[in-house]
């Protein structure tokens, strides 16, 4: 039998995370290369980072932070000019981005309410099983909606950049490797919920809170395979797919899923307010 | 071509740094990137401008040059970096379509400035850097010239300086000074001015070039002599308001001075779109009328740079008889005219290229005139409708305000 599943998926997991922030912590010292301006100049780069968290922390714990969160919100994450500027285009970026994000966030807290909460210090309370129980209702319905909505943007960002094809498109080889990712990423991922339906012989009322998986586990249970193996090696891809994503993050274009609100935030509010025509 | 060679990443700034990983790629800049829309040629993009100097910076600082050292930048990709840098206008279009709000501007300035110190850049530029240092203007000739555009009035006007306060000095400007074809700007605010009864006074030989042209090749330390030399002389006057008919020499005076010296300039800066605005408000001046179809062509240093985009239309539309009408792209969103960036040094046909497009919308609403509240727009402007032979006439808004003031009581 191979190895424990979640064993190596909380190995994989730490070591990607480690990884991870080196290669951000390289990029930080690359931005730092650059000038700091409130500071005359006078800070060496290796300082500079930690200056401009405390500046950007004095500016938006100041008398500004309710226009700071609303500049984060409207113009660092939800994207008002491109809102203005094209909706087929916010559509397909608001799905990836939110469902991306929201499915992140989800995993890390089940994550934390399974192995640390459950497994390391014994919990079992009511919330704690509700978390952790994959067939809870809410939590299959969540995770499977926040699939379909990175499905839907990566359904429609191929759509425009393949079949559209806007002139001012530039298509980059790390854009197909990010997609052919995130491809794998989603394609695997309603498999392994149908797989997990059928080994746990979960019953019809809960499993049709999973409204992808489990009609793909009936369409797939005839097939009669050997599914505890097929689960296991579909979430080793789904999961070997995920680290290649976050570890090639700093030098794809999804790296801007990151810097860009940062961006956006502090150039509304420090530029001028632009008539737009 | 050149071997390989390392790059200087000092002249960003912190946040530069970050935009070139902000960029989204979405190609939206493209669009309404008003050189590429003429040239096509990729290395003008601001989306690849950014790729470029991203991958010049990770073979400098990514894990492999952590590792086994850096990596050389190719000179001939150096070289086509330098291409598309130098091939924009600076016309920040690029910004205000920007979904995450990349500030191009300064970022292409900041390119600008690395390869100047690389030493890739349009041999024109060393020439005008010269010209400057040695006369203190762009054009090379002597800096006693810059009041000939005064020898046809009947009156010249009044030298501001130690002993001789003026609490308004005109900023005339080196095109305007020295270019004939931009004479009658500052021969039209000057009779504005002595018709409404402003006082007011100019450099003349103490005027230096303000240094724009040379911020905006990448040579901004040159410019901070020239700064100091027009500061001074302006204070010398016991000065309180400056006034300028340049957008250029309006932004460097207004944001770039007070930057280079340090502190604030003691006075106040405007331009004079602001100045007949406020003299309009006031009902200084007189207006008579004036029945054309004008247009109004947004200069990129007043309108995107410097925010200025109501006054103007103000005081068009407070000429009487003046039938006003907006271009397809205006305000933020306003074509350049093609003559922004020191295009003109570096690719002249491609400054013309653009102009072209820009009448081509003037035309489009039946504009008789298109007018600007730029020497340089003007210039440009004019020359591309005299070379197409186009019914469209270029003006100054202060030629037009002189002429329908001209007209009062009629």
């Amino acid at each position: 039998m191979p190895a424990d599943r979640l064993t190596v998926f909380w190995i994989a997991i730490a070591i990607t995370l480690v990884l991870f922030l080196a290669l951000v912590g390289l990029k930080v010292d690359l931005w730092s290369q650059g000038y700091l301006r409130d500071t005359n100049g006078q800070l060496v780069p290796r300082r500079r980072a930690g200056a401009a968290l405390m500046i950007a922390l004095r500016y938006v714990f100041s008398a500004r932070f309710g226009r700071v969160i609303w500049v984060f919100l409207v113009d660092g994450l939800l994207h008002r000019r491109l809102w203005q500027e094209d909706r087929f285009r916010w559509l397909t970026h608001f799905l990836m981005l939110f469902g991306f994000f929201s499915l992140f966030a989800l995993s890390i807290i089940t994550g934390f309410f399974e192995e640390i909460l459950h497994l390391g210090f014994g919990l079992d309370t009511p919330l704690v099983r509700f978390v952790t129980n994959k067939d809870t209702p809410l939590m299959a319905l969540l995770n499977e909606s926040l699939g379909l909505m990175i499905l839907a943007g990566v359904l429609l960002a191929v759509f425009r950049r393949f079949i559209l094809r806007p002139a001012q498109l530039r298509t980059a080889s790390t854009d197909v490797t990010t997609m052919v990712l995130l491809g794998i990423i989603l394609l695997t991922g309603y498999p392994i919920e149908a797989f997990r339906l059928i080994m746990d012989g979960t019953p019809p009322a809960l499993a049709w809170y999973s409204f992808i998986g489990y009609p793909l586990s009936l369409a797939i249970q005839p097939l009669a395979l050997n599914w505890p193996l097929w689960h296991y090696w579909t979430f080793m891809v789904h999961i070997a797919a995920c680290i290649v994503l976050a570890l090639t993050m700093p030098f794809s274009k999804f790296f801007h899923t990151l810097v860009s609100p940062i961006i956006a935030t502090v150039n509304v509010l420090t530029g001028r307010e632009e008539v737009q025509a | 071509m050149s071997a390989g060679r390392s790059l200087n990443f000092a002249h960003f700034s912190f946040k530069q740094l970050m935009e070139l990983d902000a960029c989204t790629r979405c190609g939206e800049c493209i669009i309404w990137c008003p050189t590429y829309a003429e040239k096509k040629d990729e290395a003008i993009t601001p989306l690849k401008k950014i790729e470029q100097v991203r991958r010049f910076a990770h073979r400098q600082y990514d894990l492999w040059a952590r590792l086994f050292g850096p990596r050389a930048v190719a000179g001939a990709e150096i070289a086509e970096h330098s291409r598309g840098t130098y091939d924009c206008t600076l016309c920040g279009r690029c910004h205000v379509v920007c979904p995450v709000h990349i500030d191009t501007r300064p970022l292409w300035l900041a390119m600008r400035e690395q390869l100047v110190e690389a030493g890739i850049f349009p041999e024109i530029f060393a020439q005008v850097r010269e010209r400057i240092a040695a006369e203190h203007n762009n054009l090379g000739e002597p800096n006693s010239n810059r009041l000939a555009w005064a020898d046809n009035l009947d009156e010249p006007p009044p030298a501001a300086g130690p002993g001789e306060p003026a609490e308004l000095v005109y900023f005339v400007g080196c095109v305007s000074s020295l270019y004939p074809m931009a004479y009658s700007i500052p021969q039209s605010l000057s009779q504005i001015l002595r018709r409404a009864g402003i006082p007011f006074a100019v450099l003349g030989a103490e005027e230096w070039c303000c240094g724009f042209p040379l911020i905006i090749a990448g040579m901004s330390r040159q410019a901070e002599e020239l700064a100091r030399h027009n500061v001074a002389a302006v204070r010398a006057a016991g000065t309180k308001r400056l006034v300028t008919t340049c957008p250029s020499c309006y932004h460097t005076w207004k944001d770039t001075y007070p930057a280079i010296l340090g502190e604030p300039l003691g006075f106040q800066v405007i331009h004079a779109v602001e100045l007949l605005d406020e003299l309009l408000e006031e009902q200084v001046l007189e207006l008579g009328p004036y029945e054309k179809r004008v247009t109004y062509h947004d200069p990129c240093d007043l309108g995107r740079t410097s925010g200025i985009y109501e006054a103007p239309r103000r005081v068009l539309r407070s000429i009487p008889g003046l039938i006003f009408r907006e271009m397809e792209h205006h305000h933020a969103r306003a074509l350049c005219c093609g003559g922004g960036g020191d295009v003109e040094m570096a690719d002249p046909e491609l400054v013309g290229m653009v102009a072209r497009r820009r009448l081509a919308q003037a035309q489009a609403v039946e504009a008789e005139i298109i007018v600007s509240a730029c020497q340089q727009c003007k210039r440009t402007l004019a020359g591309a409708a005299r070379k197409e032979r186009l019914r469209v006439r270029a003006l100054d808004i202060t030629e037009i305000v002189w002429e329908a003031m001209q007209n009062e009581g009629l």
